[in-house]
Order: structure tokens, then C-alpha cells, then sequence
């Protein structure tokens, strides 16, 4: 809560942990090039929060009074606007899908961190605040109303069957659900048909598909991605959200109500991404280890190829 | 119960009706012996009767009293009657009928011996009349007065030779000779004076011999008519006719016991071949049964086994994820102050350039440059936030010091599993552990008593800490209090973990220490935590127990013995570091 006196031009970072001596270090680092604003707990922050405007905000999770999940989901409803991460020592997995998909974070930033990557992070995060926030459209009234809106077709990434049946028992003839087992399969699928929303499992036929989703956040930024797994683990999940900029992360069994309300969400979400495309530069993700394995397997130049249409 | 009775009833009937059948095969009354001499006597009977007979039939044609004959015959004829009469209980025996014609034939029997008595009287007296008839005539045929060729002469002999003709045929021609010849002695008596009165005596003894004659004769028909032989030929054949048929019965009734005794003998057979073949069918089962029994016993064996296994891997998975967990936790606790420590001591790190910058200037002297680098770090404000940062990294070195302290202590992988431990020395290093939990939510009152060192397993007991301590700030939600207190009671070490959480009802309470009871949702508790608590307890000879109600929270009480047990300090440890493998 301790407001610099520094004129506002100046990006505005609101960091919120229980520790106040981590507050004073991460004061330390960024007082000198943003506006930083601390909070000791959650239930301060949530009071700053309705007082001032942040652009990024950074929060601990495992907090004694509220979560650091609680926090960016109440952050998210006040100040869409601003990039939320987490910044914890603490990997518990149900908390890091939760900031995925409650809080649609940015970045998943462990403690303890090193000085230089975080200025990275936080200055990715103040890029990406920087572009103007744009709303998600309001879902059309009926199915045949927009076109294009239900054009857009589904692509499932998955040797499980289940997945794509599930999807199609969720979808009923809406939209259009394309099945592929491989990621060459996946890419013909992308390059033959206006796909907007990708269901991925996190590998195919024992390959990780990290590299394919790095490839396209950077060369398809418009593709929703999300991710549908029966191994999610924290690792795997802290790299899907930095690196891959997944949109959801769900796990099996899904539920055939969330399916669909996540392919309407996603859709929505591409049509603005497709309308906007600047939008995507809030959701950069950081794609550098990705893409160095997809350029290694060629997977990029396949992807530079393809997808004319967006 | 039924089916037992009627088997009963029907074996009893069986022997019954052998019995009976045995009793009428048996119960014959003549026994071959006995009908022997039945018949003996019947036939002394018949002969002494017919010796009788013919001595009275010889005597008649005697003139003479000779009934010496006539005497051994009654006696005979008595002996046989008295055998007769004892045998008569016998006939009786035999038949009512038979002992009926036996007394008829003793007292026909009787009636004939009287009778030859008589009949042997009247012979005598006829014998006698004869002698003194046969001296008459002798004397008169040798009287000189009745010459040879005299008419009474030839009437005397002719008399005579009649007389003894008719004593002994007794014609009926005779009778009328003699009386002609009478006549005529009577009528030419008085030819012959002298010789009248021994005629007229003559013609009297005649007729008095002749008289003899016929009551001899009349006794004879009498003994004649006596119908002996006759009743004893019916006895006879009656007797034999019932003994005959008694011996008849006497085989029927073997008969149908020889084939009653092979029926029962079959049924029998046939029963002990059913109870071989059931004694058979019954090893037979015995033998399955065994087999069975044994593939059973293996199957709950390995069932056993099987579930044994899961539960050592479910207690090692309960373990593994109350080490998780724990882990998790702590990475947490140092990750933390590593942060802010790593993170500070970059940044000062960062600001050595310009410090050095700021010490060159000074250095050269040149002003300006001075001022620039003043700008970049101002050292009045530069300086304490170096200072504040530094003892900041200190202290969270310090605190990640701590903390792995504490870890060391909590596991006291480096000691022994069974020592004097120090007890609120555990509980403490176990707070610290489980700190990141309890901070800033729970506050934790400390009353510790003066405790003496108590012999356990650290790590284990430590473990038991963890978990009370862990259930307790699960049970409140939000900010609550947990109550440490430790004190000595009854000689046993004594720990309550009272907290002001939720509490439970007391069902839940009677089944928390059991394996697998869990109030958490299905995948998030194992439900083993507290039964691993009570085994640890168990091991070190100690109890736990717990006071809950819903809503005034939960009060788990540990005791532990203070002594050493016996046992404990050898055998048991070993069992104590299996549990803990």
C-alpha cells in the first residue's frame, strides 16, 4: 500500500505475500523503473484492489487468510485489464489449474526466482498491459445467427477416442469436431480447415506436444488452445501456462457441460483474438524453449506454411 | 427325528417277530425223547393188554387154578398203567383231548385188573368144583355097583367128558348134552340105590360147574368187552396224529423262520452294504472336504496376503503422501525466505557496479560524474536498503537453517529408534515443520510441563505429533487456537493437543482410529493417518485417546510410559524399525 510519489506514467505493479521480506526484495528490484505497490495477504491486496489501478499484478499463492488464486480470480473481475502471475515457492497442482482457469494467468513464476528472469517476466507483463484490453464479444443469440462464429471448427489432438466423443455428444451438429492422433495429422487438419479451438491432450503417440503449441502460439496466435489431460502434473502444467499460453487446462473425466461451456468460451475468445489481433500480444507467451525444439524437429517450418487464412 | 423313530420301531418290530418265531420253533413240548417214551408206553401199554388178553383167553381153557399167568399179566398191565398215569401230565401237555382218553384208559385199565381179579377168583372156584366133580365121577365109575357096560356108566363119563369139553369150548351143544345126560342121571339114579345120593351129589356138583362155567365165561365176555385196546389204538393214533401235526406246525414255523432269518439277514447285508458304501462315500467326502478345505484355506491365504499387501502398500502410500505433503509444505517454508534472500543478494549484487561507479568518481574527482553517479545509487538511500537487504538475506538464511534443523530433528534419520527424547522437543520441531500451516490462521498455546526424558522412537513419535497437529488445523476453518499442553500423570508422559476446530459426533469418534475411516472426500485422505497413529502408540506400550463433540473442537490425549519396557529396549525395537521399513 505504499504508493510511490512517482509521476504516473510509470507502470503500476501491485505485489501481494504474506512474507512482508519478500515484498521489501521485490520492492528493492522494480522501485527504481515501475510504481510498486505492496500488500501483506490477500485480504489487503482485494482492498487495494478496489482502490487502485495496477497493470500487473503478482500474487503468493499458499497465503493464511485468502489464496492466491482467490485473489486473481477477484482481480480479474475488478481489473480485467491487468496481467495476473503467481509468484510461489508452493506447486500444488489443483492451485496451478486453478490460476489457469479461474484466474487466466499469465505467468506461474516459482520462488525462489532469479532477478534477471523476473525483470523479464514482469516486463513481458507490462507489454502485454500496455495493449488496450478488449472484452470478450457477448455470445451471439442463437446458433445460425453469425456464420462465421459457428464456422469456426474444433480440432481434437488426442489417441483417445473418448475425447472427440465426448466433444461431439457435448456439441450435438453446432460445430464442426475434426480428430487427429498425430501432430503431422493435427498440422494437415489445421492447414485444411478454419480451426479455431484446439482440444489437446499433453502428447501423442509419445510425443510432447509443447513444441507444436509454442509454434503455433507464435505463428497461430488466434488458435485457442486447451488442454484436456489425464496426467496433468505441476511441472508439466507450469510449462503449459508460460510456454504454451494454454487457454484452459481441464482434466479427465470432463464434464459435458464444462466441454461445451469451455468450446463456447474459446470460440468467443478466438473471434476476438481473430478481430483483434493485437490481443494476443497480451497472452505472449514465452515461447523461446518451445520454438527451439520445434525448429530443431522442422515442426516450424511446417507451420510457417500453413494457416494463410488467419 | 421322525425318520430315527420309525428306524426304531421297525428294528424292534424285527427282533420281535424273531423272537416269536424263535419262541414257536423252540417251544415245542415233545421232545423226541419225551415222544419215545410216550410211545413206549403206549406200546407196554398194548402189550401188556394183549398178554392180558390171552392169559385170561389160556386160563379159561385151563382146569386147573393155575393163575400165575393171569397174575404176572395184572402186574404188567399195573406197571404199564402206572407209567400211563405218569405220563399223563404230558399228554395234557399235548392235547386236553389226549389227557381225556388217557384217564378213560386207566380207568378202563382199572376196571380190567378188578375184573381178573374176580375172573381169577371164579377160576378157582370153577377149578375147585371141577376137582371135586372129576373125584365124584372117579369114584363112582370105580364103584363096584355101576359096572362097565351099566347105562349110568357111560352117562358118568359121558358127564364127564362133556363137562370138560364144555369148560373148555363151552358149545352150546354141549350145554344141551349135558343136560340130556343130567336128566338122565336123575331119571336112572334111582336104579342104583347105593350109588343115589352120589349120583344126586354128582348131578349137583355138575350143575355147579356148569354154573361156575358160565359166570367165568360171562367174566371173560365182560373182560372181553372192555375196550382197551381200542382206546388205546385212538390215544395212539390221536397222539401221533397231533404230535404229527405239531411237528408240522413245529417245521412251518422253521421254515418261515429260516426264511424270515434270511430275509432279515439279506436286509442285513443289503443294510451294511449301504453303510459300507456310505462309509466309502464319506471318505470319499472327507478326502474332497480336505482338498476343499485346503484350496479354501489357500485362497483366504492368499486373499490375505493380497489384502495385507495392499494394506503395507496403502500405509505406504498413506506415508508417501503425508511426505508429500510435508514436503511440500516445507519446500514452501524455505522457498520462501530463499527467495527473498537469493533476491536481495542479487540486487546488491546489482548495485556493486554502481557503487563502484559512485567510488571511481569520488575517485577522479570529477564533479560531474560525481553527481551522475550519485543520481544512479544515492548512497543515503542506497546504503540502508543494502544494509536492510542483506540482514534480511541473513535472517532468511537463518530461517532456511532452522528449518532444516528441524527437518533432521523431525526424522532423526541420524539416531537411534529407540531413546530418551526429549518430548517437547519434538513437539516444537514439529510446529516448526508444519508451520507453514498453522502461520498467520492458528494460534498455538504452549504448556509445556517438566517432562522427563521419555523412551520412543522419535521419528515416530514425531510422526504422531505431525499428524495430531495437522488433523487439528484441518479441523478449523478459518482462525482458531490449538492447546499444546504436556504434563507427567500415573507415571506415564502425558501430551493433549486440544484444538478449537469443528469437532466430531460421536460416531465419527468411534471409528477414527480405525483403517480407512476418513471424513474427507474420497481421494483426499487414505483414512490411515490416525490408524498409523494408535499402531505407533501401541508399539511404545502407550494409548491414545480423544474427547470431541461437535462444534467445542477435539482434544486427542497421548500417553506414553515413562519407563523403558522390558522388552522393548530389544526385541521390540526391531519390530519398531520393521514398522518403520
Amino acid at each position: 500500500m505504499n504508493a510511490t510519489n512517482v509521476p504516473t506514467s510509470r507502470p503500476h505493479l501491485l505485489f501481494v505475500d504474506d512474507e512482508s521480506r519478500i515484498l521489501l526484495s521485490l520492492r528493492a528490484i522494480f522501485r527504481a523503473d515501475y510504481d510498486v505497490t505492496t500488500a501483506e495477504g490477500g485480504a489487503k491486496a482485494i482492498e487495494v484492489l478496489k482502490k487502485e489501478r495496477f497493470d500487473v499484478i503478482v500474487s503468493d499463492q499458499r497465503m493464511p487468510d485468502v489464496t492466491g488464486v482467490e485473489v486473481l480470480r477477484v482481480a480479474r473481475e475488478l481489473q480485467p485489464h491487468a496481467i495476473r502471475m503467481l509468484l510461489t515457492g508452493y506447486s500444488d497442482l489443483n492451485a496451478i489449474i486453478a490460476s489457469i482457469n479461474e484466474g487466466e494467468i499469465f505467468r506461474f513464476i516459482p520462488k525462489p526466482w532469479i532477478n534477471s528472469e523476473l525483470r523479464e517476466t514482469i516486463a513481458a507483463a507490462v507489454r502485454a498491459a500496455s495493449v488496450e484490453y478488449v472484452a470478450l464479444p457477448e455470445p451471439p443469440p442463437g446458433p445460425q445467427q453469425n456464420a462465421a462464429y459457428n464456422e469456426v471448427g474444433v480440432l481434437v489432438l488426442d489417441e483417445d477416442p473418448q475425447t472427440t466423443v465426448a466433444l461431439r455428444a457435448a456439441l450435438g451438429s453446432e460445430r464442426e469436431v475434426y480428430t487427429a492422433d498425430s501432430i503431422e495429422s493435427a498440422l494437415t487438419l489445421l492447414g485444411q480447415h478454419r480451426i479455431g479451438v484446439m482440444f489437446t491432450e499433453l502428447a501423442v503417440v509419445g510425443q510432447s506436444v509443447a513444441p507444436l503449441l509454442g509454434a503455433l502460439r507464435q505463428h497461430h496466435p488466434a488458435l485457442v488452445v486447451v488442454a484436456v489431460t489425464s496426467q496433468a502434473d505441476a511441472g508439466h502444467s507450469i510449462s503449459l501456462i508460460n510456454q504454451g499460453q494454454v487457454f484452459r487446462l481441464l482434466q479427465k473425466p470432463v464434464a459435458t457441460t464444462l466441454l461445451r461451456g469451455t468450446v463456447n468460451i474459446a470460440s468467443r475468445r478466438h473471434e476476438m483474438l481473430r478481430q483483434h489481433p493485437e490481443q494476443a500480444q497480451r497472452i505472449a507467451a514465452d515461447t523461446t524453449p518451445m520454438l527451439q525444439v520445434a525448429d530443431r524437429t522442422g515442426l516450424l517450418r511446417r507451420i510457417r506454411g500453413l494457416l494463410r487464412w488467419v | 427325528m421322525l425318520q430315527r423313530l420309525l428306524m426304531a420301531i421297525s428294528v424292534g418290530a424285527a427282533l420281535v417277530v424273531l423272537a416269536v418265531l424263535v419262541v414257536r420253533t423252540q417251544s415245542e413240548p415233545q421232545t423226541v425223547q419225551g415222544h419215545l417214551a410216550r410211545m413206549i408206553t403206549l406200546a407196554q401199554l398194548r402189550v401188556a393188554n394183549e398178554d392180558a388178553d390171552i392169559q385170561v383167553a389160556r386160563a379159561r381153557l385151563r382146569l386147573t387154578a393155575e393163575t400165575d399167568g393171569l397174575r404176572d399179566a395184572v402186574q404188567r398191565l399195573e406197571a404199564a398203567r402206572a407209567s400211563l398215569s405218569t405220563h399223563r401230565d404230558e399228554f395234557r401237555a399235548v392235547s386236553r383231548d389226549l389227557s381225556g382218553n388217557a384217564a378213560a384208559l386207566i380207568e378202563q385199565i382199572d376196571t380190567k385188573t378188578a375184573l381178573i381179579g374176580t375172573y381169577e377168583r371164579q377160576l378157582r372156584q370153577f377149578a375147585s368144583v371141577y376137582e371135586r366133580l372129576r373125584a365124584q365121577v372117579e369114584t363112582l365109575l370105580a364103584h363096584p355097583a355101576l359096572p362097565l357096560g351099566h347105562a349110568l356108566h357111560g352117562v358118568v363119563r359121558g358127564l364127564i367128558e362133556e363137562i370138560t369139553a364144555y369148560a373148555l369150548q363151552s358149545t352150546p351143544d354141549n350145554r344141551s348134552t349135558i343136560e340130556s345126560l343130567l336128566d338122565r342121571l336123575g331119571a336112572d339114579a334111582a336104579s342104583v340105590p347105593a350109588l343115589r345120593g352120589a349120583l344126586l351129589d354128582l348131578g349137583r356138583s355138575t350143575t355147579a360147574a356148569l354154573g361156575e362155567k358160565d359166570r367165568v365165561r360171562a367174566t371173560a365176555q365182560q373182560l372181553a368187552d372192555i375196550p382197551i385196546a381200542a382206546g388205546l389204538d385212538d390215544l395212539q393214533q390221536r397222539y401221533v396224529n397231533h404230535y404229527v401235526k405239531s411237528e408240522f406246525e413245529v417245521a412251518r414255523y422253521r421254515n418261515v423262520l429260516v426264511i424270515y432269518a434270511s430275509a432279515l439277514l439279506v436286509v442285513f447285508g443289503f443294510v451294511g452294504w449301504r453303510l459300507r458304501r456310505s462309509y466309502a462315500e464319506l471318505q470319499d467326502m472327507n478326502a474332497k472336504l480336505e482338498a476343499t478345505v485346503e484350496a479354501r484355506t489357500a485362497e483366504l491365504r492368499k486373499a490375505l496376503n493380497d489384502v495385507r499387501m495392499q494394506q503395507a502398500q496403502l500405509v505406504q502410500s498413506e506415508k508417501m503422501a503425508a511426505l508429500g505433503q510435508m514436503v511440500a509444505g516445507v519446500a514452501h517454508e524455505i522457498n520462501t525466505p530463499l527467495g527473498y534472500a537469493r533476491g536481495n543478494v542479487e540486487t546488491v549484487r546489482e548495485a556493486l557496479p554502481l557503487i563502484r561507479e559512485l567510488f571511481d568518481a569520488q575517485q577522479s574527482g570529477d564533479a560531474q560524474r560525481q553527481e551522475q553517479a550519485r543520481r544512479n545509487w544515492p548512497p543515503e538511500e542506497g546504503l540502508p536498503e543494502i544494509e536492510m537487504l542483506l540482514a534480511d538475506a541473513d535472517y532468511g538464511l537463518g530461517q532456511i537453517g532452522e528449518l532444516v534443523r528441524s527437518l533432521k530433528d523431525f526424522a532423526r534419520v541420524d539416531r537411534s529408534l529407540n531413546e530418551m527424547f526429549d518430548l517437547n522437543e519434538g513437539m516444537e520441531t514439529t510446529l516448526k515443520i508444519c508451520h507453514n500451516q498453522l502461520k498467520g490462521r492458528i494460534e498455538v498455546k504452549r504448556d509445556y510441563g517438566d517432562l522427563p526424558p521419555v523412551p520412543c522412537a522419535p521419528s515416530q513419535i514425531n510422526q504422531v505429533f505431525l499428524n495430531l497437529l495437522n488433523n487439528a488445523a484441518q479441523a478449523i476453518d478459518g482462525p482458531g487456537v490449538i492447546a499444546i499442553r504436556t504434563r507427567v500423570e500415573d507415571g506415564m508422559a502425558v501430551v493433549e493437543v486440544r484444538d478449537s476446530g469443528c469437532g466430531m459426533d460421536a460416531e465419527t469418534r468411534a471409528h477414527i482410529f480405525e483403517p480407512f475411516f476418513t471424513t474427507k472426500p474420497v481421494g483426499q485422505g487414505t483414512g490411515l493417518g490416525l490408524s498409523i497413529v494408535f499402531r505407533i502408540v501401541e508399539d511404545h506400550r502407550g494409548s491414545i485417546d480423544v474427547e470431541s463433540a461437535v462444534g467445542q473442537g477435539t482434544t486427542f490425549r497421548l500417553r506414553l510410559p515413562l519407563q523403558r519396557p522390558r522388552k522393548l529396549a530389544t526385541a521390540d525395537a526391531d519390530s519398531l524399525q520393521e514398522s518403520v521399513a
